[in-house]
């Protein structure tokens, strides 16, 4: 298991490859190549899950598209392919030749908490190896408007195939356990070994870690 | 950790529901699709207002106070309520929260904040939102539904509807849920009209789907709804039996020449679904009608030597983006039902040297493959299973 977490924008390097990429892409392609800076990780990566969830997507070129669109009635072409919200997603599997099912989740409340149980849930019938993205970066215009924080966010978490081989899916809901409610707690829970519940809506999925109890 | 896992059995389609320009239920689109009918005007084909006050008055759609008083004008909105508690209400069950529901949606309120935005940006007075965060569309149909169980919505692109099938039949065969609601929904919004037709990918006349004289995709609107579950509760003619998802690592807009992304998925599926693709007996491709999509298609069927015919139905009802996976796998459902294939609408003169179904007909079916593509290269297959008698 592996967890990165996007620090100050000035520490990251980024690569002049992605000139063209939008700040989502760029940030999480920065975490990435911090992550996972061997080779024969990289080869582990080739076919694993990825799950990238945002509550906002690819919001700054949607907005500058729309802003171009309602001032010249033209739309730019490389700004509506980089408002998909799979665009990231695709941009990593692209520059990192990464092969395996991709999946762009849309956040709804804690859009971490929604990967977790998502990737766990779909982990249950089929282990492989895993790619947990979580990005946000809200475009100051925009921002200046709404409510919203003009900031950028990026947290990568690897689950390789065995990181819960010691832990036992219950069906039945438990309070008791440790309650999961980001990435960062996740990594800490899991390194110590600690059984956990995720809570979305008013559903539970509760890991018992063996020989133990919540 | 899968202790509840039951490998053996398959999850069947217990209940569909699909509003489409050509109306509401299967059976219109079915029709259209045997009678060639053509309704795109300048590459886009619309819902209906009359269809949506239809949608509007048969439900108390909006029961609880809206999480944003903006949606309840929301056509979207609105096709996507009467779809669900329509499947909900003849499935006779109760929500609970072993109840999930995966939504596949591009855009999902998009067009209620590019409303707002557009306003704002020609310094008028606004009218709707300036934003509206990416899952408030399912926020607002949880709240409306009341559903509480696990909720996620997929946005890969066009693959999305094809994947959240996927996804959700995983939730039923882990047990991790014991009934689960699939939603594609997709409208027409400023945003999709005019990208599509910046990347000069929309057509001027119609679409013509594994034609030479192809000029593009035509862009429409639809919902569809579909009820999965792991037990047959009598009226089930339709199982998903594989699913099968793969990236190509090619380009954010044009799948990768060799159709190496649609193989992969198709192969992942057919294995996953434990049959050879020498059973399988009709393709319900993707089919959009641009030469990159349809290329790749064809390249990767050819690969996996399927015989079989193949048909796109697009020509017909166009490509509505994520919903379409969704939409088009209840068209399979209304196969098996009549045990008839679908002729690839307008596809003379052919392209490739694939099978290209050129008539409706009857036709023994027992395994239909369902392919998607989509931008940033992810493509997604299922293979549906007809339910023996």
């Amino acid at each position: 298991m592996k967890y990165w977490k996007h620090h100050s924008e000035s520490d990251l390097i980024f690569d002049p490859r992605f000139r063209k990429a939008t700040k989502m892409m760029k940030v999480l392609s920065a975490g990435f190549e911090e992550l996972f800076p061997e080779e024969d990780m990289k080869n582990k990566l080739i076919d694993a899950e990825i799950y990238l969830g945002s509550l906002h997507g690819e919001i700054e070129p949607t907005f500058n598209y729309l802003k171009g669109l309602a001032e010249s009635e033209v739309g730019r072409p490389f700004l509506f392919q980089n408002s998909l919200h799979h665009s990231t997603t695709g941009f990593l599997t692209q520059q990192y030749q990464l092969l395996g099912p991709a999946y762009s989740l849309c956040g709804i409340e804690n859009a971490q908490v929604e990967l977790l149980m998502f990737s766990l849930s779909q982990s249950l019938l089929n282990k492989k190896n895993q790619l947990l993205i979580y990005c946000d970066s809200f475009p100051i215009d925009l921002a200046e408007l709404t409510e919203f924080e003009s900031e950028t966010k990026c947290e990568i978490l690897y689950l390789a195939e065995d990181t819960l081989q010691n832990y036992q899916w219950i069906k039945q809901e438990d309070s008791s356990c440790v309650e999961v409610d980001s990435f960062e707690k996740f990594y800490q829970v899991i390194n110590s070994r600690q059984s956990f519940t995720l809570t979305q809506n008013q559903a539970q999925m509760s890991f018992v870690a063996k020989n133990e109890s919540c | 950790m899968a202790q509840l896992i039951n490998d053996s059995h398959s999850v069947y389609v217990t209940g569909s529901m699909a509003i489409h320009p050509f109306g509401m239920g299967i059976q219109s689109l079915w029709e259209a699709c045997i009678n060639k009918s053509r309704a795109f005007q300048e590459g886009l084909l619309y819902i209906s207002k009359d269809l949506t006050e239809k949608c509007r008055g048969e439900f108390n759609l909006f029961p609880q106070k809206p999480l944003v008083k903006e949606v309840i004008q929301n056509d979207l909105l609105i096709w996507s309520l009467y779809s669900l508690k329509k499947v909900i209400n003849e499935s006779q069950l109760p929500l609970s929260n072993r109840d999930g529901l995966i939504i596949a949606t591009t855009t999902g309120l998009t067009r209620i904040w590019e409303q707002g935005l557009l306003s704002h940006f020609k310094n008028e007075p606004v009218t709707g939102l300036l934003y509206q965060p990416l899952g408030g569309f399912a926020g607002e149909i949880n709240q409306q539904l009341g559903h509480c169980g696990p909720l996620q919505v997929v946005s890969s692109a066009c693959s999305a509807g094809t994947q959240a099938i996927g996804l959700g039949r995983s939730w039923i065969k882990s047990g991790f849920v014991e009934r689960c609601f699939i939603l594609g929904a997709e409208q027409i919004c400023n945003l999709t009209r005019s990208g599509f037709k910046s990347l000069s990918l929309v057509s001027g006349n119609d679409c013509v789907p594994f034609n030479e004289e192809r000029s593009g995709i035509c862009l429409s609107e639809a919902v569809g709804a579909l009820v999965l579950e792991g037990k047959n509760r009598g009226k089930a003619v339709m199982t998903v039996e594989g699913y099968g998802s793969a990236s190509d690592g090619y380009s954010m807009t044009s799948p990768k020449p060799d159709g190496s992304g649609p193989y992969n998925s198709m192969s992942a599926a057919l294995q996953d679904a434990n049959i050879s693709s020498r059973q399988v007996d009709w393709i319900h491709a993707h089919g959009t009608g641009s030469l990159h999509n349809d290329r790749a298609e064809a390249a990767a069927i050819k690969k996996l030597e399927i015989l079989s015919p193949v048909s796109s139905t697009k020509g017909i009802h166009g490509h509505s983006l994520a919903a379409s996976g969704v939409l088009e796998t209840i068209l399979c459902e209304e196969a098996f039902l009549r045990q008839q294939i679908l002729e690839s609408s307008f596809s003379e003169p052919k392209h490739f040297t694939i099978n290209i179904n050129d008539r409706s007909r009857p036709s023994q079916l027992d395994y239909i493959i369902k392919n998607t593509l989509g931008f940033g290269g992810i493509n997604a297959s299922l293979v549906l299973g007809r339910v023996s008698k």
